[in-house]
């Protein structure tokens, strides 16, 4: 038991090593407070392995799944902050009317020239939504509240940012999932 | 909204979910249909990968070199969960939603009703204290431990199909990134298609892509041999997938130090000395 004990904490370090500045990243960029982000780094790590057997190779990398877990904990922490009303902010929308974002902005959010391109292929609206929901965790609802559209209008709108990424970012190997239909069944 | 979603429901909300944009309700209902239906889980893992992509991309920061100790003490303090009890949440997990949690954040046998009721006040201090001895006792001799045992080698499988898992994907990215990387075109010996080794000499990792294969009886495969120093060893098997395309990561370390040739055959899984020559290329 010793030995399988021991085995459990060297591939676990290995995890970590390999992957403690991604998962840090994503919980940084949205909680904005390394304290925060440094109990939802820990949860990440504990939830992955604990929930190693659920991790399916088909669905994407380690490091996607990882990564998916870390956002999720992270949105969830930031949701709770805000209704305790427990100094974690909202981030204000950017406005649409501006015609680009600034490069020096981009390059900060971003370290992938490919995902910059991608980003500034969106339109106005489309990048408005995708920073309240990816950075701000707000939900469809809130989204259309704050911005006073229909939630129909910002579920397109995340619709369309999707697939203008995976088109700019995913080879194109078979049809979008989204297009295909149901098998009966 | 129904907890009950139909599929053109949830296609409709598998984007808001892999953006995390839904309401608790909304997502617990598109995540019980995908439980169920292979179709949608398919979208919603499709749209999770590009989100995914953005997650990727954001700048690394490093975290204070404090967290790693707390992290896998933290890991050494909790237990393995069974998959079949999480259910659909094999990318996420609620904490609001997890039973395993306890109200200040313990987990696994600390977080049971068992525990919670025991450090209740309204228990008297001395049956309190009787049952504290013995109740974990009992629970561990012929609950937890025998669990334990049982999972183990389940536990350990699991870690050693991930840490395979791991290896591999870097062999991948890094035989794909390295800019010493060389693209071998393999010359088709008979039959059509295509295959090219990507090989890095620096660390000797190679990749192996073959496309456009040609049909073949369901129990045979496509063999690799690498031949250099008076040998000709086997190192691996594929078989094309849907679209005809087939690869293999070489092993590593490869097993002859320094190969001249690689080769690849078509015949019997069972048999691969009984194949026929395909594409060979020299290194």
């Amino acid at each position: 038991m010793l030995d399988v004990e021991r085995g459990r904490q060297a591939a676990l370090a290995t995890l970590y090593d390999r992957y403690s500045a991604a998962v840090y990243s994503v919980a940084i960029a949205i909680l904005r407070d390394p304290s925060r982000a440094q109990d939802v780094a820990q949860e990440a790590f504990v939830r992955s392995w604990t929930h190693a057997g659920s991790f399916d190779a088909d669905r994407g990398s380690v490091l996607n799944w990882l990564l998916g877990i870390t956002r999720h904990l992270a949105i969830d922490e930031l949701r709770r902050a805000w209704r305790a009303a427990d100094r974690a902010e909202r981030i204000e929308p950017s406005d649409p009317a501006d015609p680009e974002l600034p490069d020096a902005l981009l390059e900060r959010k971003w370290r992938s020239q490919e995902v910059r391109e991608a980003l500034v292929r969106l339109s106005p609206v489309q990048r408005q939504t995708v920073e309240l929901v990816y950075f701000g965790g707000y939900t469809l609802t809130e989204v259309a509240a704050r911005l006073e559209i229909p939630t129909g209008t910002v579920k397109s709108r995340l619709n369309a940012a999707l697939a203008s990424l995976r088109a700019a970012l995913v080879p194109p190997e078979a049809p979008a999932p989204e297009a295909q239909q149901c098998r009966p069944g | 909204m129904s907890s009950r979603m139909s599929c053109a429901q949830v296609t409709e909300h598998v984007v808001a979910y892999a953006w995390e944009a839904l309401d608790p309700e909304e997502r617990i209902a598109v995540q019980g249909h995908c439980s169920e239906c292979p179709d949608c889980d398919a979208r919603l893992a499709a749209a999770r990968r590009v989100v995914g992509l953005l997650d990727e991309a954001l700048p690394r920061v490093e975290p204070p070199t404090e967290l790693r100790a707390r992290v896998l003490q933290a890991v050494a303090s909790s237990a393995p969960v069974d998959p079949g009890a999480i259910g659909s949440e094999r990318f996420t997990a609620s904490r609001e939603a997890d039973p395993r949690v306890g109200p200040h954040g313990q987990r696994g046998w600390r977080s049971t009703p068992v525990f919670r009721w025991l450090l209740g006040p309204s228990i008297p201090p001395l049956a309190a204290a009787a049952v504290v001895l013995v109740v974990p006792l009992l629970t561990w001799a012929f609950l937890v431990r025998p669990y334990y045992e049982a999972r183990l080698s389940a536990v350990q499988a699991e870690l050693a199909r991930l840490e395979e898992q791991l290896a591999a994907d870097e062999r991948i990215e890094w035989t794909i990134r390295s800019p010493t990387t060389r693209t071998i075109a393999l010359s088709p010996a008979t039959g059509s298609g295509q295959a090219a080794l990507m090989f890095d000499p620096e660390r000797r990792w190679g990749m192996l892509i073959a496309q456009h294969l040609e049909p073949m009886p369901v129990d045979w495969a496509y063999h690799v041999w690498l031949v250099g120093g008076g040998q000709r060893l086997h190192v691996g098997s594929f078989t094309p997938d849907d679209q005809a395309t087939g690869y293999l990561l070489l092993p590593d370390p490869l097993p002859i130090a320094d190969p001249q040739r690689i080769e690849i055959t078509r015949g019997p899984t069972a048999h691969p000395d009984a194949g026929e020559l395909e594409f060979t290329a020299s290194f």
